[in-house]
């Protein structure tokens, strides 16, 4: 009975196997691996700049990372690079997921420690089932208790307590096979021309009780450099959770291949005041020139804008900014630990860490924190979306689902963060001249990037001491704009005698999405007297609203968002928005920083959207709606 | 039936697995039932765990206690599956049900690498996949709602009195748009990305050589004059090799999977006589009954 069972079965699969020839696929109508060459218009193009800005998402998750497989995630890294470009997938939790677009490039930054530990553990490793823990792990998993496993690891690790016996430590077998597989993934992916998978992981320094110092590492080069060396964890003895150490590492892959690599990090909103540190928290002591002058090689870039919050300002710390409180996250640290309080913020925020980075420059002599932005997802469902009405969620227990709102993100004590507060953000857009490995890394190093909430907004930004109007009149902004000045990223010196700066900017809109609000340069500079400023000035508003002598415009662009249906319309706002604007308050005695924040006009945020397909409530917190943006890396004025 | 018997791939798998799996299966049924026998590959594997996690080889104690261990749990094991206490646990179900799973991917990998032969025949059923996008040349004008009430009457007006003018003329009767007014072998879904709304699409049933329109973008309303088109067609093969072994090997594995499951499930009767709504048990019903 039962032999014959066992053939019927094999039969059956066999059969299957056999009529393979019949099937008819599922996949969709456009894939992107297979453009020819564009020829493009531009006179400039294909010669000296940078006229393309290619979408990403340099911060993507798999089932590889031990935290997204314990939450669900089964979607490893060919699933992730399959939908970034485009492709249709079934995600962890079942349902069918499609980009809207395509995306240009993709960097898998899987955690380095543990790489590949839970597809083992989900597999039943013999190592791994050898231990008790291990196994009671498993047998959780199995009986379906995945997310109390996936807590458990995260807590252990972030409190430095996970077993030992079955860490993936950096010289083992395992983890050497697991970074071998992430690479051959990202090679096999890797589409110059077309596509970018960049090899890459995330160095997660979790501070104990659980400040967050997050590091994605990311490679210029390909496999013949990656596989010469396995990725820097932190968990002691073979990793530490110090960046020197990682920036040690770094330096020495560089020296060992001829290879080049950066690291970006992100989430200093979660960091309890350690991401834009004065005082080094390994030792106590103010942070030295060796540190300063380290980090400013190693860390070009910094991620503003992701799932886990918004960390461009806070309204705290810019309380005359109207926009600041957007995806504010301050309730504590990573894991909620510990609570947050006033004094760890300007060490959280992206434009107070550049503008501690001018104090800390006269100080030193070097600026540790001029770096340009990025956004990304930093989702662990192997899913890269960014766009409110297709996001699947930080993680493959947050996935679509009518209840995804209400459930904590995060819970400790009393502090609590619901799911419905995280963000659908964001992306990278990077300004190049080609869609490769080399074009792109190369334009993350001089920072020509911007990061947005998701949108794709087109977003130029020159600075220069010459811009007159009229270079606002043109088809091609960036044709003068690299003539006359220097595009986003770059930096101001020598400013002629009597002369203020000028910039050039311009934003077009997101061509399937909302029209602009308002561009605005925010500016932030030390004084005579040694004190931080910061001021924002609205240099292009829609509708025909007024600029006042203040350089603010005060009125609101209106809100056409209609939440029961999750819709909005573009009656107001604008398509395209382009200036010149010259710093009225220019000293040129004092260092200084200007960045380009995008408004646009309000939509609906997710939770509208899930509120509608679900035919559930929103949270009464959540006003559904909110104003997505950019935010350009900036441009630096430092006096001779 | 016969055709497949024929396909030399079913051969290899059939006898080798056949052999494989029913072999390691009988020899299990033909050892007594009270008798259980530590080979050298128990061994073996035994002491490779062991020496995973300690780095040497077992002394005779260890090996005694490991040996041990083993018996434990293998008598318990046995006694266990006389009082069926295997059945309805959900751990043994889903350890069970993912080692079917499993099983399933091993045998779709045994079918790589792909040869030519299969990967043309892939080619040719996901044709419309593989085929090159419609792809244009053109010049245009934009009229846009930051600068017109009515940006679509704006362009009729326009073409009605330029449209058969010189190419210039009309060039610089648009609003000033930091996209450009021309471009060359740009294709659909590039377009698409680029300039948004229904342009991409509309684009295909537009004349050539001459001032066509209005269409409408994620910007606003143009009038097009195309210069060329290139109407969709199919890269040879060995252009897209490599694409179409990476796209098959992913493909086949998802579909494998999902075929077997569904040609299992065939043999099965599902009924649900659970308390349910009437309407949705009827549905539930005919939905999970099909594939």
């Amino acid at each position: 009975m039962k032999t014959q069972h066992v053939l019927s079965t094999l039969t059956l699969i066999l059969f299957t196997l056999g009529l393979n020839a019949q099937f008819v696929g599922s996949v969709t109508e456009e894939s992107m691996g297979n453009i020819s060459t564009e020829r493009p218009y531009s006179p400039y193009a294909g010669g000296a700049i940078p006229n393309k800005v290619f979408w990403g998402d340099t911060h993507l998750h798999t089932a590889f990372s031990m935290d997204a497989g314990a939450f669900g995630n089964r979607l490893g890294l060919e699933e992730a690079y399959q939908f970034a470009r485009g492709e249709e997938v079934r995600s962890s939790s079942g349902g069918r997921a499609k980009l809207a677009r395509p995306l240009d490039f993709l960097v898998v930054a899987d955690h380095s420690d543990n790489m590949g530990f839970f597809p083992d553990l989900f597999a039943a490793n013999p190592q791994i089932m050898s231990d008790p823990k291990g196994k009671e792990w498993y047998n959780k998993i199995q009986e379906g208790k995945g997310m109390e496993v996936a807590m458990e690891i995260i807590d252990s690790f972030s409190r430095g307590v996970f077993p030992e016996n079955l860490m993936y430590w950096p010289d083992s077998r395992m983890y050497r096979s697991s970074w071998e597989k992430t690479i051959d993934a990202a090679e096999k992916y890797n589409d110059p021309g077309h596509f970018t998978a960049f090899i890459g992981y995330e160095w997660t320094s979790q501070v104990p009780p659980g400040q967050n110092l997050h590091r994605v590492v990311i490679y210029r080069d390909g496999e013949d450099l990656a596989r010469q060396t396995v990725p820097a964890t932190t968990y002691p003895p073979q990793g530490s959770t110090d960046p020197e150490y990682l920036w040690q590492l770094l330096q020495k892959f560089e020296d060992k291949t001829g290879g080049d690599v950066l690291a970006i990090p992100h989430n200093g909103n979660l960091s309890n005041g350690l991401m834009f540190p004065l005082i080094n928290h390994v030792d106590g002591k103010p942070i030295t020139k060796e540190y300063v002058e380290t980090r400013a090689l190693w860390e070009p870039l910094y991620e503003v804008t992701q799932i886990k919050g918004d960390g461009e300002a806070h309204p705290a710390l810019s309380p005359n900014d109207e926009f600041a409180d957007y995806g504010t996250w301050d309730k504590g640290n990573l894991n909620l630990s510990e609570p947050k309080t006033a004094e760890m913020l300007p060490h959280e925020y992206a434009r107070s860490g550049l503008k501690l980075g001018l104090q800390i420059e006269k100080d030193l002599g070097t600026n540790p924190f001029k770096f340009g932005m990025v956004g990304s997802t930093d989702s662990h469902t192997s899913l890269s979306t960014s766009d409110d009405d297709n996001f699947f969620g930080k993680h493959s227990g947050s996935e679509p689902s009518a209840t995804r709102m209400e459930h904590p993100f995060a819970k400790f004590g009393d502090l609590e963060i619901m799911g419905w507060e995280t963000l659908a953000s964001g992306y990278a857009a990077v300004w190049a001249k080609e869609n490769t490995r080399e074009a792109l890394f190369d334009a993350m190093e001089r920072k020509e990037t911007y990061a947005t909430t998701g949108p794709r907004m087109l977003v130029r930004f020159f600075g220069g001491w010459d811009f007159v109007e009229s270079d606002a009149h043109t088809r091609q902004p960036a044709e003068v704009g690299y003539r006359k000045g220097i595009p986003m990223g770059s930096d101001l010196s020598a400013a002629p005698a009597g002369k203020s700066p000028t910039f050039l900017v311009a934003a077009l809109k997101d061509p399937i999405g909302a029209n602009l609000d308002r561009i605005q340069i925010v500016k932030g500079w030390m004084d005579a007297s040694g004190e931080l400023q910061e001021r924002i000035y609205d240099v292009a508003v829609s509708d025909g609203r007024k600029i006042d002598k203040n350089g603010r415009c005060l009125k609101a662009v209106g809100n056409t968002v209609d939440l029961e249906n999750a819709t909005w319309s573009n009656t107001i706002g604008a398509t395209e928005m382009i200036t010149v604007w010259q710093d009225p308050d220019f000293d040129p005695a004092e260092s200084a920083f200007y960045y380009l924040r995008v408004i646009e006009i309000p939509t609906p945020r997710w939770t509208a959207y899930d509120a509608k397909y679900y035919n559930v409530e929103r949270d009464p917190d959540d006003p559904g709606y909110h104003q997505e943006r950019a935010y350009t890396s900036p441009i630096w004025y430092t006096p001779d | 039936m016969k055709v497949i018997f024929k396909e030399p791939l079913v051969h290899f798998l059939l006898i080798g697995l056949g052999i494989f799996l029913i072999y390691g299966w009988v020899s299990d049924e033909q050892s007594d039932e009270n008798k259980i026998i530590i080979d050298d590959s128990h061994l073996a594997h035994l002491v490779s765990i062991w020496e995973l996690q300690w780095n040497r080889p077992p002394t005779e104690i260890e090996l005694q206690g490991i040996l041990e261990n083993y018996l434990q749990q293998e008598v318990f094991y046995r006694e266990a599956l006389k009082m069926n206490l295997d059945h309805n646990d959900e751990v043994v179900k889903r350890r069970l049900a993912q080692k079917m799973e499993f099983l399933s991917d091993d045998l779709t990998a045994l079918v790589e690498p792909p040869t030519d032969n299969k990967l043309r025949e892939y080619y040719q059923e996901h044709r419309e996949k593989y085929k090159t996008p419609y792809q244009y040349s053109f010049y245009q004008v934009i009229f846009t709602r930051d600068h017109h009430q009515d940006p679509e009457a704006m362009a009729k007006g326009m073409l009605n009195n330029y449209g058969t003018g010189p190419v210039n003329t009309m060039l610089e009767k648009g609003d000033r748009l930091s996209i450009p007014s021309q471009y060359n072998d740009i294709n659909e879904p590039q377009i698409g990305r680029q300039l948004g709304g229904s342009m991409a699409i509309s684009l295909r049933d537009l004349p050539l050589n001459e001032w066509s329109g209005p269409v409408e973008s994620g910007y606003g309303v143009h009038l097009i004059y195309l210069t060329d088109k290139q109407t969709p067609g199919l890269p040879e093969f060995q252009e897209i090799r490599e694409d179409l072994a990476r796209d098959y090997a992913y493909q086949t594995e998802e579909e494998y999977q999902e075929a077997i499951y569904q040609n299992l499930k065939k043999n099965y009767q599902i009924e649900i006589t659970a308390d349910l709504d009437q309407q949705i048990l009827e549905r539930l019903q005919a939905n999970l009954s099909q594939p």
